[in-house]
């Protein structure tokens, strides 16, 4: 006995602009379906079938897993928008963990702009919902250390010059002049205290 | 039953025990041991949709996940 499907509304039309692979030109071949109140890749419709008919692919089961172990919260905003958020342990930074398994990760800032864009995942597990998964828990659980091993791209793929004078600046100019700076200060007290 | 949920390339693999069956727990621990010794990250399930990294074995845990070691890409 078949169990009850969604309403289907499907229609085909080409994307000018994925919102899961933003990466890749307007006007690319990205065919998106609306299935429902859903907007899914075409090469996933394969999963959605297969989870109502009960088939047993490593993206099946990747999903089903992933979906038990969701906050509510997150459920309802994957089944929505195929994506979910979650806080980082350390820094309580919003991510925003796409359905996919590379550079999906997208760290948001206050008003949800995507300031940087981070790719890790489990060594041999390319199932997408196992790959979100470990993403999820590792940002909860081990942010930083998750972080340290992942990888970074910029957020608009267009301006990787801006990004990385910003990155330079940020993460060697900048802690080179603290350095400097704390340097000459510790040197101008033991000077003063040694009254030389 | 307590379930040990495997990440691997068939999705997941999945190993329930009993936790009053010693046999069964020491399987599990046993099972517990070796893929952390490889790498693996322990998990335990602690409410919809928390979760704690574990570092020794838990007979009384009733999910726990283990994934391969975090690789960059």
């Amino acid at each position: 006995m078949l169990p009850a499907l969604m309403p289907l509304e499907p229609f085909l039309r080409a994307d000018r602009q994925s919102p899961y692979f933003p990466e890749m030109p307007p006007g690319d071949h990205q065919i998106t379906v609306h299935w429902g109140n859903r907007v899914v890749d075409f090469r996933d419709l394969v999963v959605l079938p297969s989870l109502f008919y009960g088939l047993d692919n490593a993206d099946v089961k990747a999903e089903k897993l992933l979906r038990e172990w969701l906050s509510p919260a997150q459920l309802a905003q994957f089944d929505r928008e195929m994506r979910f958020d979650v806080i980082g342990c350390d820094t309580g930074r919003r991510y925003r963990i796409n359905y996919g398994a590379a550079v999906n990760v997208d760290q948001l800032d206050r008003r949800s702009r995507v300031v940087r864009r981070w790719c890790f995942s489990p060594q041999g597990v390319s199932a997408r919902g196992d790959v979100m998964l470990a993403q999820k828990i590792m940002l909860e659980t081990r942010e930083r250390w998750a972080l340290r091993k992942a990888f970074h791209y910029p957020p608009d793929p267009d301006a990787p010059a801006g990004y990385i004078l910003k990155s330079f600046l940020r993460e060697v100019v900048l802690p080179a002049v603290l350095g400097c700076v704390t340097g000459a200060v510790i040197v101008a007290s033991l000077v003063a205290w040694l009254g030389l | 039953m307590a379930q040990q949920i495997v990440m691997d390339h068939t999705g997941d693999t999945r190993h329930e025990f009993d936790a009053g069956d010693a046999a069964a727990v020491a399987a599990a621990e046993a099972r517990f041991k070796e893929l952390t010794g490889l790498g693996f990250t322990a998990a335990e399930r602690t409410g919809p949709g928390q979760a704690k990294i574990v570092r020794a074995f838990n007979p009384a845990a009733e999910e726990t996940l283990f994934m391969p070691r975090l690789q960059g890409g």
